[in-house]
Protein backbone atom coordinates (compact mmCIF):
# COMPACT_ATOMS: atom_id res chain seq x y z
CA UNK A 1 0.00 0.00 0.00
CA UNK A 2 3.16 2.21 -0.86
CA UNK A 3 1.91 5.62 -2.43
CA UNK A 4 3.06 6.57 -5.58
CA UNK A 5 3.72 10.23 -6.52
CA UNK A 6 1.39 11.34 -8.75
CA UNK A 7 2.80 11.31 -12.31
CA UNK A 8 0.90 14.29 -13.44
CA UNK A 9 1.61 17.93 -11.78
CA UNK A 10 4.12 16.64 -9.66
CA UNK A 11 7.88 18.60 -10.17
CA UNK A 12 10.43 16.28 -11.85
CA UNK A 13 13.05 17.62 -9.56
CA UNK A 14 11.69 18.59 -6.11
CA UNK A 15 13.11 21.12 -4.28
CA UNK A 16 14.12 20.85 -0.93
CA UNK A 17 17.13 21.20 1.94
CA UNK A 18 20.31 20.51 2.49
CA UNK A 19 21.15 20.92 6.07
CA UNK A 20 25.10 20.73 6.46
CA UNK A 21 25.25 20.55 10.31
CA UNK A 22 29.43 20.89 10.24
CA UNK A 23 28.54 24.78 9.36
CA UNK A 24 25.50 25.39 11.28
CA UNK A 25 26.88 27.67 14.46
CA UNK A 26 23.87 27.73 16.42
CA UNK A 27 22.23 31.04 16.00
CA UNK A 28 19.16 30.00 15.52
CA UNK A 29 18.73 32.85 12.78
CA UNK A 30 16.47 29.87 11.18
CA UNK A 31 14.38 29.68 14.21
CA UNK A 32 13.95 33.44 13.91
CA UNK A 33 13.44 33.88 10.65
CA UNK A 34 10.82 30.88 10.88
CA UNK A 35 8.81 32.20 13.58
CA UNK A 36 8.18 35.81 12.23
CA UNK A 37 7.87 35.18 8.35
CA UNK A 38 5.12 32.88 9.87
CA UNK A 39 3.79 34.91 12.17
CA UNK A 40 3.75 31.86 14.98
CA UNK A 41 2.42 31.92 18.16
CA UNK A 42 5.29 32.44 20.69
CA UNK A 43 5.20 28.62 22.57
CA UNK A 44 7.28 28.78 25.55
CA UNK A 45 9.72 31.21 26.39
CA UNK A 46 11.64 29.08 29.77
CA UNK A 47 14.70 27.08 29.93
CA UNK A 48 15.49 23.49 29.46
CA UNK A 49 18.34 22.99 30.87
CA UNK A 50 19.28 20.96 28.10
CA UNK A 51 22.33 22.95 26.73
CA UNK A 52 21.38 25.77 24.57
CA UNK A 53 18.52 24.49 23.47
CA UNK A 54 15.67 26.55 25.09
CA UNK A 55 13.18 25.54 22.31
CA UNK A 56 12.70 21.53 23.03
CA UNK A 57 11.26 20.49 19.83
CA UNK A 58 9.35 20.96 16.44
CA UNK A 59 5.57 21.67 17.12
CA UNK A 60 2.39 23.40 15.76
CA UNK A 61 4.32 26.56 16.48
CA UNK A 62 8.20 25.78 16.23
CA UNK A 63 8.77 24.91 12.43
CA UNK A 64 12.74 25.03 12.86
CA UNK A 65 14.26 24.06 15.98
CA UNK A 66 18.35 23.58 16.79
CA UNK A 67 19.45 20.50 18.49
CA UNK A 68 22.68 20.98 20.78
CA UNK A 69 24.65 17.86 21.12
CA UNK A 70 27.56 18.25 23.68
CA UNK A 71 29.66 14.64 23.00
CA UNK A 72 33.13 13.98 25.05
CA UNK A 73 34.22 13.10 21.67
CA UNK A 74 36.98 14.78 19.35
CA UNK A 75 35.38 16.37 16.10
CA UNK A 76 38.26 15.46 13.18
CA UNK A 77 41.40 16.36 14.63
CA UNK A 78 40.69 19.47 16.09
CA UNK A 79 40.24 19.03 19.99
CA UNK A 80 40.15 21.31 22.74
CA UNK A 81 43.27 21.29 24.59
CA UNK A 82 43.79 17.64 24.74
CA UNK A 83 40.21 17.47 26.22
CA UNK A 84 37.93 15.60 23.31
CA UNK A 85 35.08 17.67 23.46
CA UNK A 86 33.01 18.86 20.06
CA UNK A 87 29.20 20.86 20.44
CA UNK A 88 27.07 19.45 17.42
CA UNK A 89 23.85 22.03 16.33
CA UNK A 90 21.49 20.86 14.26
CA UNK A 91 18.39 22.90 12.65
CA UNK A 92 15.88 20.19 12.54
CA UNK A 93 12.49 20.82 10.49
CA UNK A 94 9.83 18.63 8.81
CA UNK A 95 11.07 16.53 6.36
CA UNK A 96 8.25 16.91 3.38
CA UNK A 97 8.25 13.41 3.12
CA UNK A 98 8.08 11.62 -0.18
CA UNK A 99 5.97 9.30 1.65
CA UNK A 100 4.43 10.92 3.90
CA UNK A 101 2.95 9.52 7.29
CA UNK A 102 0.51 12.74 8.11
CA UNK A 103 -0.68 12.98 4.47
CA UNK A 104 -2.03 9.44 4.66
CA UNK A 105 -3.46 9.87 8.23
CA UNK A 106 -5.16 12.65 7.18
CA UNK A 107 -9.14 11.72 6.62
CA UNK A 108 -10.07 15.41 5.66
CA UNK A 109 -7.69 15.80 2.99
CA UNK A 110 -6.29 18.99 4.02
CA UNK A 111 -2.85 17.59 4.37
CA UNK A 112 -1.84 17.83 0.28
CA UNK A 113 1.30 17.41 -1.87
CA UNK A 114 1.56 20.86 -3.17
CA UNK A 115 3.18 21.66 -6.65
CA UNK A 116 6.52 21.80 -5.19
CA UNK A 117 6.71 18.36 -4.02
CA UNK A 118 6.33 19.70 -0.67
CA UNK A 119 3.69 18.48 2.29
CA UNK A 120 1.19 21.14 3.02
CA UNK A 121 -1.70 21.38 5.61
CA UNK A 122 -4.61 23.57 4.28
CA UNK A 123 -5.92 25.10 7.11
CA UNK A 124 -9.36 26.04 5.87
CA UNK A 125 -9.49 22.30 6.13
CA UNK A 126 -7.99 20.57 9.16
CA UNK A 127 -10.52 20.06 11.63
CA UNK A 128 -7.98 19.05 13.95
CA UNK A 129 -8.95 15.16 14.47
CA UNK A 130 -5.63 14.84 15.70
CA UNK A 131 -5.11 11.62 13.51
CA UNK A 132 -1.35 13.36 11.68
CA UNK A 133 0.28 13.97 14.72
CA UNK A 134 0.25 10.27 15.87
CA UNK A 135 1.35 9.58 11.94
CA UNK A 136 4.59 11.29 11.77
CA UNK A 137 7.79 9.17 12.91
CA UNK A 138 9.87 12.41 13.20
CA UNK A 139 7.42 14.19 16.03
CA UNK A 140 7.35 16.90 13.48
CA UNK A 141 3.53 17.94 13.54
CA UNK A 142 1.11 19.02 16.13
CA UNK A 143 -2.22 20.39 16.96
CA UNK A 144 -2.17 23.60 18.64
CA UNK A 145 -4.45 24.20 21.52
CA UNK A 146 -5.30 27.53 21.23
CA UNK A 147 -6.57 27.41 18.06
CA UNK A 148 -7.76 23.65 17.51
CA UNK A 149 -5.82 22.65 14.02
CA UNK A 150 -2.82 20.99 13.41
CA UNK A 151 0.18 23.11 11.74
CA UNK A 152 4.10 22.16 10.62
CA UNK A 153 6.30 24.21 7.84
CA UNK A 154 5.25 25.09 4.87
CA UNK A 155 8.24 25.02 2.76
CA UNK A 156 7.78 28.76 2.92
CA UNK A 157 5.06 28.08 0.20
CA UNK A 158 3.73 31.30 0.15
CA UNK A 159 7.64 32.78 -0.60
CA UNK A 160 8.00 29.63 -3.05
CA UNK A 161 5.18 30.95 -5.10
CA UNK A 162 7.29 34.46 -5.92
CA UNK A 163 10.10 32.58 -6.72
CA UNK A 164 11.98 33.15 -2.87
CA UNK A 165 13.27 30.71 -0.91
CA UNK A 166 11.92 29.80 2.47
CA UNK A 167 12.65 31.98 5.10
CA UNK A 168 15.04 29.76 7.35
CA UNK A 169 17.45 29.16 4.09
CA UNK A 170 17.51 32.98 3.63
CA UNK A 171 17.99 34.08 6.94
CA UNK A 172 20.59 30.83 7.60
CA UNK A 173 24.67 33.18 7.85
CA UNK A 174 27.15 30.27 7.13
CA UNK A 175 24.82 28.49 4.46
CA UNK A 176 23.98 26.06 6.65
CA UNK A 177 21.13 25.79 5.11
CA UNK A 178 20.36 25.53 1.90
CA UNK A 179 17.65 24.87 -0.43
CA UNK A 180 17.29 23.91 -4.00
CA UNK A 181 17.17 21.13 -6.59
CA UNK A 182 17.00 17.78 -4.89
CA UNK A 183 18.93 16.08 -6.94
CA UNK A 184 21.78 18.94 -6.74
CA UNK A 185 21.41 19.00 -3.24
CA UNK A 186 22.26 14.83 -3.14
CA UNK A 187 25.49 15.37 -5.13
CA UNK A 188 26.23 18.40 -3.11
CA UNK A 189 25.78 16.22 -0.29
CA UNK A 190 27.80 13.03 -0.71
CA UNK A 191 30.91 15.99 -1.88
CA UNK A 192 30.70 17.22 1.12
CA UNK A 193 30.57 14.22 2.97
CA UNK A 194 33.70 13.36 1.16
CA UNK A 195 35.43 16.07 2.01
CA UNK A 196 34.76 15.71 5.52
CA UNK A 197 36.38 12.38 5.89
CA UNK A 198 39.42 13.74 4.15
CA UNK A 199 39.87 15.79 6.99
CA UNK A 200 39.38 13.25 9.89
CA UNK A 201 35.87 13.78 10.49
CA UNK A 202 35.41 9.68 9.76
CA UNK A 203 32.05 10.07 11.25
CA UNK A 204 30.95 11.96 8.16
CA UNK A 205 27.71 10.79 6.56
CA UNK A 206 24.72 12.28 5.33
CA UNK A 207 20.71 11.51 6.00
CA UNK A 208 17.84 11.30 3.40
CA UNK A 209 14.89 9.42 5.84
CA UNK A 210 15.23 6.38 4.47
CA UNK A 211 11.77 4.88 3.29
CA UNK A 212 10.12 7.61 4.35
CA UNK A 213 12.39 9.66 1.67
CA UNK A 214 13.08 13.15 3.29
CA UNK A 215 12.98 16.41 0.96
CA UNK A 216 15.22 17.51 3.69
CA UNK A 217 19.14 15.95 3.57
CA UNK A 218 21.29 16.26 6.15
CA UNK A 219 25.06 16.14 6.47
CA UNK A 220 26.04 14.54 10.00
CA UNK A 221 29.04 13.87 11.94
CA UNK A 222 27.31 10.75 13.78
CA UNK A 223 24.53 8.28 13.63
CA UNK A 224 21.41 10.01 13.62
CA UNK A 225 19.85 8.98 16.74
CA UNK A 226 22.75 11.48 18.38
CA UNK A 227 20.82 14.11 17.03
CA UNK A 228 17.10 12.87 17.17
CA UNK A 229 16.64 11.01 13.89
CA UNK A 230 15.65 7.90 13.54
CA UNK A 231 18.15 5.46 11.90
CA UNK A 232 15.87 3.67 9.60
CA UNK A 233 12.89 5.34 9.56
CA UNK A 234 9.40 3.61 8.73
CA UNK A 235 6.57 5.24 7.93
CA UNK A 236 3.80 2.87 10.12
CA UNK A 237 0.91 4.28 7.92
CA UNK A 238 1.67 2.23 5.04
CA UNK A 239 1.86 -1.48 6.81
CA UNK A 240 -1.40 -1.49 7.61
CA UNK A 241 -2.31 -5.16 5.62
CA UNK A 242 -1.63 -7.18 8.33
CA UNK A 243 -3.35 -5.23 10.62
CA UNK A 244 -6.43 -5.13 8.39
CA UNK A 245 -5.97 -9.05 7.91
CA UNK A 246 -6.45 -9.55 11.80
CA UNK A 247 -9.24 -7.27 11.69
CA UNK A 248 -11.01 -9.16 8.86
CA UNK A 249 -10.16 -12.46 10.83
CA UNK A 250 -11.71 -11.73 14.01
CA UNK A 251 -14.52 -9.82 12.11
CA UNK A 252 -15.13 -13.32 10.34
CA UNK A 253 -14.95 -15.37 14.24
CA UNK A 254 -17.14 -12.74 15.56
CA UNK A 255 -19.68 -13.75 12.83
CA UNK A 256 -18.89 -17.27 12.90
CA UNK A 257 -19.24 -17.67 16.91
CA UNK A 258 -22.63 -15.72 16.59
CA UNK A 259 -23.98 -18.01 14.08
CA UNK A 260 -23.12 -20.76 16.07
CA UNK A 261 -24.26 -20.20 19.29
CA UNK A 262 -27.68 -18.12 18.31
CA UNK A 263 -28.65 -19.48 15.86
CA UNK B 1 22.01 9.63 22.14
CA UNK B 2 18.65 11.76 21.71
CA UNK B 3 15.24 9.84 21.65
CA UNK B 4 13.38 10.59 18.49
CA UNK B 5 11.28 13.31 20.13
CA UNK B 6 7.25 11.61 18.58
CA UNK B 7 4.56 13.79 19.59
CA UNK B 8 1.74 11.83 22.31
CA UNK B 9 -1.45 11.42 21.25
CA UNK B 10 -3.59 14.56 21.59
CA UNK B 11 -7.01 12.57 22.17
CA UNK B 12 -8.83 12.83 25.25
CA UNK B 13 -11.58 11.04 26.97
CA UNK B 14 -13.77 10.70 24.42
CA UNK B 15 -11.51 8.92 22.12
CA UNK B 16 -11.43 5.81 24.26
CA UNK B 17 -15.12 6.39 24.78
CA UNK B 18 -16.25 6.45 21.23
CA UNK B 19 -13.84 2.97 20.69
CA UNK B 20 -16.37 1.50 23.22
CA UNK B 21 -19.26 2.70 21.97
CA UNK B 22 -18.37 2.12 18.42
CA UNK B 23 -17.14 -0.94 18.87
CA UNK B 24 -20.61 -2.37 20.72
CA UNK B 25 -23.03 -1.47 18.43
CA UNK B 26 -20.85 -3.27 16.23
CA UNK B 27 -21.03 -6.12 17.85
CA UNK B 28 -24.63 -5.66 18.89
CA UNK B 29 -25.46 -5.30 15.08
CA UNK B 30 -23.45 -8.64 13.87
CA UNK B 31 -25.86 -10.74 17.38
CA UNK B 32 -28.78 -8.32 15.77
CA UNK B 33 -28.58 -9.40 12.29
CA UNK B 34 -27.85 -13.06 12.77
CA UNK B 35 -29.69 -14.38 16.18
CA UNK B 36 -32.71 -16.76 15.90
CA UNK B 37 -34.70 -15.25 18.57
CA UNK B 38 -36.80 -12.55 17.71
CA UNK B 39 -36.75 -10.72 21.31
CA UNK B 40 -33.03 -10.77 21.01
CA UNK B 41 -32.63 -9.40 17.94
CA UNK B 42 -35.02 -6.51 18.82
CA UNK B 43 -32.86 -5.49 21.95
CA UNK B 44 -29.92 -6.03 20.26
CA UNK B 45 -30.55 -3.83 17.46
CA UNK B 46 -31.87 -1.42 20.20
CA UNK B 47 -28.42 -1.40 21.74
CA UNK B 48 -26.96 -0.86 18.22
CA UNK B 49 -28.70 2.02 18.13
CA UNK B 50 -28.14 3.88 21.32
CA UNK B 51 -24.29 3.07 21.50
CA UNK B 52 -24.31 4.66 17.70
CA UNK B 53 -26.24 7.76 19.08
CA UNK B 54 -23.83 7.90 21.96
CA UNK B 55 -20.77 7.46 19.72
CA UNK B 56 -20.99 10.69 16.90
CA UNK B 57 -21.30 13.54 19.76
CA UNK B 58 -18.01 11.74 21.27
CA UNK B 59 -16.16 11.93 17.86
CA UNK B 60 -17.23 15.61 16.99
CA UNK B 61 -16.39 17.10 20.51
CA UNK B 62 -13.06 15.52 20.57
CA UNK B 63 -12.29 17.30 17.33
CA UNK B 64 -10.24 20.71 17.74
CA UNK B 65 -12.41 22.08 15.34
CA UNK B 66 -15.72 20.19 15.81
CA UNK B 67 -17.59 22.77 13.77
CA UNK B 68 -15.76 21.07 10.68
CA UNK B 69 -16.31 17.83 11.67
CA UNK B 70 -18.32 17.28 7.69
CA UNK B 71 -15.16 17.41 6.45
CA UNK B 72 -14.15 13.74 7.46
CA UNK B 73 -16.74 13.14 4.25
CA UNK B 74 -14.69 15.54 2.11
CA UNK B 75 -12.39 12.75 1.18
CA UNK B 76 -13.43 8.57 0.91
CA UNK B 77 -9.61 7.87 2.00
CA UNK B 78 -9.67 4.10 2.39
CA UNK B 79 -5.89 4.06 2.99
CA UNK B 80 -6.37 6.34 6.01
CA UNK B 81 -8.00 4.16 8.67
CA UNK B 82 -9.44 7.43 10.11
CA UNK B 83 -11.15 8.11 6.88
CA UNK B 84 -12.51 4.04 6.24
CA UNK B 85 -13.76 4.46 9.61
CA UNK B 86 -15.85 7.69 9.35
CA UNK B 87 -17.41 6.43 6.04
CA UNK B 88 -18.09 2.78 7.87
CA UNK B 89 -19.48 4.51 10.87
CA UNK B 90 -21.76 6.44 8.95
CA UNK B 91 -22.90 3.54 6.65
CA UNK B 92 -23.31 1.48 10.01
CA UNK B 93 -25.14 4.19 11.52
CA UNK B 94 -27.84 4.09 8.33
CA UNK B 95 -27.93 0.83 8.56
CA UNK B 96 -28.89 0.06 11.96
CA UNK B 97 -30.94 3.05 11.94
CA UNK B 98 -32.94 1.50 9.56
CA UNK B 99 -33.25 -1.46 11.91
CA UNK B 100 -35.64 0.69 13.86
CA UNK B 101 -38.28 1.41 10.98
CA UNK B 102 -41.52 -0.05 10.53
CA UNK B 103 -41.08 -1.01 6.69
CA UNK B 104 -39.92 -4.82 6.78
CA UNK B 105 -37.91 -5.37 3.99
CA UNK B 106 -35.86 -2.03 4.58
CA UNK B 107 -35.30 -2.92 8.40
CA UNK B 108 -34.31 -6.15 7.19
CA UNK B 109 -32.10 -4.82 4.60
CA UNK B 110 -30.60 -2.33 6.93
CA UNK B 111 -30.19 -5.85 9.31
CA UNK B 112 -28.28 -7.83 7.04
CA UNK B 113 -25.82 -4.67 5.90
CA UNK B 114 -24.65 -3.58 9.64
CA UNK B 115 -23.70 -7.58 9.96
CA UNK B 116 -20.51 -6.96 7.95
CA UNK B 117 -20.23 -2.88 9.19
CA UNK B 118 -20.56 -4.12 12.62
CA UNK B 119 -17.48 -6.34 12.40
CA UNK B 120 -15.56 -3.39 10.78
CA UNK B 121 -16.66 -1.11 13.39
CA UNK B 122 -15.85 -3.36 16.50
CA UNK B 123 -12.07 -3.97 15.00
CA UNK B 124 -11.28 -0.97 12.54
CA UNK B 125 -10.42 1.43 16.16
CA UNK B 126 -7.05 -1.36 16.99
CA UNK B 127 -6.09 -1.07 13.52
CA UNK B 128 -6.10 3.14 13.64
CA UNK B 129 -4.13 3.44 16.49
CA UNK B 130 -2.03 0.60 15.39
CA UNK B 131 -1.25 2.09 12.28
CA UNK B 132 0.49 4.98 14.09
CA UNK B 133 4.22 6.06 15.11
CA UNK B 134 3.13 5.45 18.85
CA UNK B 135 5.75 2.32 19.53
CA UNK B 136 3.58 0.46 22.14
CA UNK B 137 0.35 0.50 19.68
CA UNK B 138 2.52 -0.24 16.61
CA UNK B 139 4.19 -2.87 18.03
CA UNK B 140 0.75 -4.43 18.58
CA UNK B 141 -0.78 -3.66 15.41
CA UNK B 142 -1.98 -6.91 14.69
CA UNK B 143 -3.12 -7.81 18.51
CA UNK B 144 -5.16 -4.70 18.73
CA UNK B 145 -8.33 -5.36 16.28
CA UNK B 146 -7.80 -8.99 17.74
CA UNK B 147 -8.34 -7.45 21.39
CA UNK B 148 -10.77 -5.12 19.99
CA UNK B 149 -12.72 -7.23 18.11
CA UNK B 150 -13.74 -9.88 21.25
CA UNK B 151 -13.69 -7.41 23.83
CA UNK B 152 -16.77 -6.08 21.76
CA UNK B 153 -18.29 -9.38 20.73
CA UNK B 154 -18.27 -9.88 25.43
CA UNK B 155 -19.49 -6.49 26.12
CA UNK B 156 -22.23 -6.67 23.54
CA UNK B 157 -23.52 -9.87 24.81
CA UNK B 158 -22.70 -9.09 28.01
CA UNK B 159 -25.45 -6.11 27.89
CA UNK B 160 -27.88 -8.54 26.62
CA UNK B 161 -27.64 -11.21 29.17
CA UNK B 162 -27.48 -8.54 31.86
CA UNK B 163 -30.36 -7.04 30.55
CA UNK B 164 -32.28 -10.32 31.36
CA UNK B 165 -31.88 -12.59 28.00
CA UNK B 166 -31.98 -15.83 29.27
CA UNK B 167 -30.74 -17.44 26.26
CA UNK B 168 -27.71 -20.21 26.55
CA UNK B 169 -26.20 -19.07 23.24
CA UNK B 170 -25.80 -15.51 24.36
CA UNK B 171 -23.97 -16.60 27.75
CA UNK B 172 -22.16 -19.25 25.63
CA UNK B 173 -21.07 -16.21 23.45
CA UNK B 174 -20.15 -13.92 26.13
CA UNK B 175 -17.98 -16.80 27.37
CA UNK B 176 -16.70 -17.20 23.53
CA UNK B 177 -15.55 -13.06 23.81
CA UNK B 178 -14.26 -13.58 26.80
CA UNK B 179 -12.00 -16.08 26.84
CA UNK B 180 -10.62 -14.60 23.42
CA UNK B 181 -10.17 -11.48 25.36
CA UNK B 182 -8.03 -13.46 28.00
CA UNK B 183 -6.75 -15.02 25.37
CA UNK B 184 -5.74 -11.63 23.52
CA UNK B 185 -4.27 -10.30 27.14
CA UNK B 186 -2.00 -12.95 27.63
CA UNK B 187 -0.51 -12.87 23.92
CA UNK B 188 0.53 -8.95 24.71
CA UNK B 189 4.46 -8.40 25.56
CA UNK B 190 5.90 -5.20 26.70
CA UNK B 191 3.02 -3.42 27.73
CA UNK B 192 2.37 -1.27 30.93
CA UNK B 193 1.40 -2.87 33.68
CA UNK B 194 -1.87 -1.53 34.26
CA UNK B 195 -2.75 -2.28 30.85
CA UNK B 196 -1.49 -5.95 30.64
CA UNK B 197 -3.56 -6.36 34.05
CA UNK B 198 -6.75 -4.62 32.78
CA UNK B 199 -6.61 -6.51 29.69
CA UNK B 200 -6.85 -9.65 31.42
CA UNK B 201 -9.03 -8.75 33.77
CA UNK B 202 -11.41 -7.56 31.05
CA UNK B 203 -11.35 -11.06 29.75
CA UNK B 204 -11.21 -13.42 32.98
CA UNK B 205 -13.46 -11.90 35.45
CA UNK B 206 -16.39 -12.30 33.26
CA UNK B 207 -15.32 -15.69 32.36
CA UNK B 208 -14.75 -16.42 36.63
CA UNK B 209 -18.38 -15.25 36.94
CA UNK B 210 -19.99 -17.18 34.67
CA UNK B 211 -18.26 -20.11 36.52
CA UNK B 212 -19.94 -19.03 39.26
CA UNK B 213 -22.92 -18.91 37.53
CA UNK B 214 -23.54 -15.26 38.16
CA UNK B 215 -23.65 -14.62 34.08
CA UNK B 216 -25.41 -11.10 34.83
CA UNK B 217 -23.03 -9.87 36.47
CA UNK B 218 -20.83 -11.82 34.21
CA UNK B 219 -22.48 -9.04 31.48
CA UNK B 220 -21.60 -6.27 33.58
CA UNK B 221 -18.02 -6.70 33.69
CA UNK B 222 -17.49 -7.34 30.36
CA UNK B 223 -19.21 -3.72 29.24
CA UNK B 224 -16.73 -2.21 32.09
CA UNK B 225 -13.61 -4.11 30.92
CA UNK B 226 -14.17 -3.66 27.45
CA UNK B 227 -14.66 0.22 28.61
CA UNK B 228 -11.36 0.04 30.72
CA UNK B 229 -9.52 -2.08 28.17
CA UNK B 230 -9.88 1.40 25.43
CA UNK B 231 -8.93 3.71 28.44
CA UNK B 232 -5.46 1.94 29.35
CA UNK B 233 -4.49 1.47 25.64
CA UNK B 234 -4.89 5.38 25.19
CA UNK B 235 -3.51 6.40 28.44
CA UNK B 236 -0.30 3.40 27.38
CA UNK B 237 0.07 5.48 23.86
CA UNK B 238 -0.11 8.83 26.29
CA UNK B 239 3.07 7.93 28.42
CA UNK B 240 5.27 6.72 25.52
CA UNK B 241 7.31 3.41 26.46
Amino acid sequence: MVPRAPAVGYPPEPPGFLTDTTLCIGCKACEVACKEWNGLPEDGLGFTGDSYDNTGALGHSTWRHVVFVEQPKALGTSDTAGVPLRWLMMSDVCKHCEVAGCLEACPTGAIVRTEFGSVYVQPDICNGCGYCVVACPFGVIDRRPSDGRAFKCTFCIDRLRVALTPACATACPTGSIRFGDLSELRVAASERVAELKRRGVDGARSWDGGDAGSHALFVLVDDPEVYGLPQDPAVPIVHQRPAWIAAAVTGAAMVLATWRTLR
Amino acid sequence: MKAVPLKPPVWTWEVPAYFFTGGLAGAAAVIGGLARDGQVRRRAHALAAAATAASTPLLVSDLGRPERFHHMLRVVKLSSPMSAGAWTLLAFSGATGATLLPWRAVASLGSSAAVPLGAVMSTYTGVLIGATAVPVWNRHRVLLPIAFGSSSLAAASGVLVAWGQRDRGLRRLLGVGAAAETAAALAEKGTPRRLRATAFAAGAVPLGLLALRRPRLAGVAAAVGSLLLRYEWIRAGRNPT
